[in-house]
């Protein structure tokens, strides 16, 4: 789902894309409790992150990430995992976001139904 | 309900916080989110093996079959049917390899840096648009559509960058707009308008007006004539002695100066940035029976500022009617300094003075100014300044009809001058076509008719054609003078200044000389049988004076003597400066022996060349300590030529005496004192050796960025021998074209075809252009006959 929502939109030049889209995957899909969803949004955006970097790394990324980690005087391999781990945070937080929001609107919904 | 959600909230916000916060700068870090993800960041500028596979051009770019080959080095190699679809192609390969660079360069021009980088700009920004490019640039480009069919080229070039630009998204940005965090702009003929001028700002705004005007209040008339004499001539002029100037000055168009009888005493700063020294330009021809392959040759090394991206981009545009190759500028359209299949040319700058500055009284309201007798309106010129990150700010500049009104800095407080410059001066001719007409010449004829509706800035435009035909000519629009006027700060006044230029048939030029050769190393223009009064803006006396022996002295000239001569670091001036300054020292050193047998040559690994130049450094400023001493008021010293004349001549003159110490020194104390300091200083230096000391960085365009260029070159060169390699700048395109039947030409400039910095092609030549090598360029008629492809571009026609 991520995928899906999340590339397109950061492909258009909405960068954060990833948290949306996690957003939106956990208010359509129940994972569990919110740490749970936490550890799932984070490592998968994460993930996502940092193997799509990596698969532009190695197709003749080498030449742009060592000039730019030397910008920050960052190695280039670090950059990539920083990316990666930007992807999670803003994933972690978006699925959170979304499934606390599920959870706080069936809980509505039963207490109403109770 | 709300405490219940509060958990949702919370992460909500502190996503959206963290979005906000990634999506800008971060103190001095871009925008990290923006930078780092890999749908749209840093990675997405690397260069793919897409990006070096065979495209399609866009439709819009031409109306007949075309093709564009890249060869191995990504040069453009464009097959095109007409010159529309030429200039189209060449805009948008510009756009494709060079957008942010023209971009950023008619930023600089147009005073627009705050708008992308934020208030850091603003003082810059106001001081260029108070310099009035912007203003210039309007002015040249409504003159320019006079002439459609040269104006069309300009909209052909803006279409062709255009096409290219609106097939951009964000995350196909070049990485600097990512990096500042902004969007490309639609290129326009007014943004190469742009472009002219700061060329020309970069050439011709350079003078001497306010270090003259200094230096003769600190020294007096007699001293000051004697240090700071009108022309230093060591080599043979731009045109030779042999030419003869058959004609007489027309005396109707001269102002009759009355009013500025000398220089106004007073220190004053100037308004302008001081021009930093260093930019020049060597270039030669030699006529066939001067070279070993019987056909003539022809050499041109221009020294820009060194960047990355490179200011030149190679170019080879084959039409139905012409086949040239070269190197052009981003943000232009054809060849700039090249060859074709019948001619090759070259440029060098002119080095005349072509900006003065007049004092100018105005009144209470500031709406009107004195000229003369005559009351005139002061047009005021509001400037809005956007500003990255802050409200803009309104800045409005005073216009006379000469020029803008600046305010100049005294001890007595401000003053006001009129910035009379070349580059304000509307041109009259087409001179878009110039280049254009230029590529297409086959003969000298043509070349001539090309060249003379260049106007600014003033070059020696070189020329060696197959028909054995060599020629230059300091070519653009020069001020009718009368003698005096123009070196030093002067007052606004009708009778002083000037109203008209030289008439082309009276510019200096020769072809054909019976010396066989002719070089321009931005030496003097002529000799002094020259009808006409010019003032030395820049000249540089030192480097045609090798070129010249180098050429004098064979008749059996090869390319490779050309190379050499290119590559040469033999520096006569300091050389003959350290001779001269032997002679007085009494101290016995082992640096002493050494200098002694030391070549002049500033080769890369060479330290002695270190001590030679920190004690040429310390010699002038001990004998010149009345004018260090008055620093940061704006004065040059005298040049090494007059140091050595001192030295060799007037050894007990007052101007050896040191100012601070009991005694009145003469020459000898003077040498030994500078050469005990410098070697003080040498001896402090952990790393002597030339290139360490020189530290000759090719940066890119924002300097800040340094992980995008390269420092500490090792390389020869110094800024008065032939390989003219200083800090920043240097021999920015290396070319050499022999003209034989079958035209063999060599080229190199230090960096690469591509502005993108995460492209091997990039800073490629770097190496090859740091040993001396070249690389060949070949007018190749076909694309068939282009033996490595990198990739071709093809039109769908």
């Amino acid at each position: 789902m991520i995928t899906l929502i999340g590339i397109p939109l950061m492909s258009l030049g909405v960068w954060w894309g990833v948290f949306l889209a996690a957003m939106i995957s956990s208010l359509l899909v129940r994972i569990g409790n919110w740490s749970r969803v936490l550890f799932i949004g984070s490592i998968t955006g994460f993930l996502i992150w940092l193997i799509w970097s990596a698969v532009l790394y190695f197709d003749g990324g080498l030449i742009i990430s060592q000039r730019i980690g030397e910008l920050f005087h960052l190695h280039p391999m670090l950059l990539l995992l920083f990316s990666g781990i930007l992807g999670g945070i803003l994933s972690g937080l978006g699925a959170v976001s979304g499934d606390i929001l599920l959870k706080t609107k069936e809980s509505d919904q039963g207490s109403e139904e109770h | 309900m709300i405490k219940r959600n509060i958990p949702a909230i919370l992460a909500l916000i502190s996503g959206i916080i963290l979005i906000i916060i990634l999506s800008g700068p971060l103190g001095p870090l871009p925008a990290l989110g923006t930078l780092l993800n890999p749908a749209s960041g840093y990675l997405v500028n690397r260069e793919s093996s897409l990006d070096l596979s065979d495209q399609t051009l866009p439709p819009i770019l031409t109306k007949d079959s075309a093709q564009v080959v890249m060869d191995s080095l990504l040069i453009p190699h464009i097959y095109v049917q007409n010159d529309e679809d030429a200039y189209r192609i060449q805009g948008f390969l510009m756009g494709k390899y060079r957008l942010w660079q023209m971009d950023f360069i008619t930023r600089v021009a147009a005073g627009r840096l705050s708008e992308v980088v934020g208030p850091r700009a603003l003082a810059f920004d106001k001081r260029q648009r108070r310099k009035g490019l912007a203003a210039a640039a309007e002015m040249a480009e409504e003159a320019w559509k006079k002439f459609p069919i040269s104006y069309g080229y300009l909209e052909a070039f803006s279409e062709g960058v255009n096409s290219y630009i609106r097939s951009l998204s964000w995350s196909s940005y070049p990485i600097e707009y990512k990096l500042l965090n902004y969007h490309p702009e639609p290129w326009s003929p007014y943004k190469s308008a742009l472009f002219v001028k700061h060329m020309s700002d970069v050439l011709c705004g350079k003078e001497k007006d306010f270090e003259m005007t200094n230096a003769y209040a600190i020294l007096g008339d007699s001293l000051f004539n004697m240090l700071y004499p009108e022309r230093i001539q060591v080599s043979p002029p731009v045109i030779p002695d042999e030419k003869v100037f058959d004609f007489k000055q027309n005396n109707t168009l001269v102002p009759t100066g009355v009013i500025n009888s000398g220089p106004d005493l007073g220190f004053h700063q100037r308004p302008n940035e001081k021009k930093a020294t260093g930019l020049g330009s060597n270039n030669w021809a030699v006529k066939a029976y001067k070279t070993a392959s019987k056909s003539t040759i022809l050499a041109n090394d221009p020294h820009l500022p060194l960047t990355l991206p490179s200011i030149w981009y190679m170019i080879h545009i084959h039409t139905p009617e012409y086949n040239t190759m070269g190197v052009a500028f981003p943000g232009m359209p054809g060849v700039i300094l090249g060859f074709n299949e019948d001619i090759a040319w070259g440029i060098t700058n002119s080095g005349q003075d072509v900006l003065d500055w007049l004092k100018v009284e105005w009144d209470s309201t500031r709406s009107t100014y004195q000229w003369g007798e005559e009351t005139r309106r002061i047009i005021w010129r509001k400037e809005f300044i956007s500003i990255k990150g802050t409200k803009p700010v309104i800045d409005s500049v005073p216009w006379t009809d000469f020029g803008p009104i600046r305010r100049i800095e005294t001890f007595d407080g401000p003053q006001y001058a009129i910035m009379r410059w070349l580059g304000h001066v509307r041109p009259e001719t087409d001179e878009v076509s110039v280049f254009v007409n230029i590529n297409r010449a086959s003969d000298y004829e043509d070349f001539l008719n090309a060249i003379k509706n260049f106007n600014s800035p003033p070059q020696n435009f070189l020329f060696a054609s197959k028909d054995n035909d060599i020629a230059i000519h300091v070519q653009g629009r020069f001020p009718f003078r009368h003698a005096k006027f123009g070196r030093f700060l002067e007052t606004a006044h009708p009778q002083d200044t000037w109203h008209a230029f030289l008439p082309d048939a009276h510019l200096p030029r020769i072809a054909n000389p019976d010396q066989g050769y002719l070089a321009s190393a931005n030496q003097v223009s002529t000799d002094s049988s020259y009808p006409y009064y010019y003032i030395d803006g820049d000249f540089r006396p030192t480097r045609a004076k090798v070129i010249n022996e180098y050429l004098e002295r064979s008749n059996d000239l090869t390319m490779e003597d050309m190379k050499a001569l290119q590559m040469n670091n033999y520096d006569s001036e300091t050389h003959a400066l350290i001779l001269a300054a032997l002679k007085h020292l009494s101290l016995n050193d082992p640096l002493r022996t050494a200098l002694q047998n030391w070549d002049g040559r500033f080769d890369a690994d060479c330290e002695l060349c270190t001590l030679a130049e920190i004690w040429k450094n310390e010699l002038h400023s001990t004998i010149y300590d009345e004018l260090v001493v008055q620093r940061p008021v704006d004065v040059d010293l005298p040049s090494t030529w007059t140091t050595i004349e001192l030295l060799d001549s007037f050894p007990d003159h007052v101007i050896m005496d040191i100012k601070n110490t009991d005694i009145i020194e003469d020459a000898d104390q003077v040498v030994d004192s500078s050469f005990k300091s410098a070697v003080d200083i040498f001896d402090s230096f952990d790393d002597k050796q030339w290139y360490k000391f020189r530290n000759t960085e090719i940066s890119h365009i924002i300097p800040s960025l340094r992980s995008f260029g390269h420092y500490e070159i090792k390389a020869g060169g110094t800024g008065t021998a032939p390989n003219a390699l200083r800090q920043d700048k240097g021999p920015s395109w290396r070319m050499i074209v022999d003209l034989g039947d079958k035209v063999k030409a060599l080229g190199v400039y230090p960096g690469g075809q591509s502005g993108n910095t995460g492209s091997r092609y990039y800073d490629n030549l770097l190496p090859a252009w740091i040993s001396g090598d070249y690389y060949p360029l070949e007018l190749f008629d076909s694309p068939e006959e282009i033996p490595e492809k990198l990739f071709i571009m093809k039109s769908i026609h």
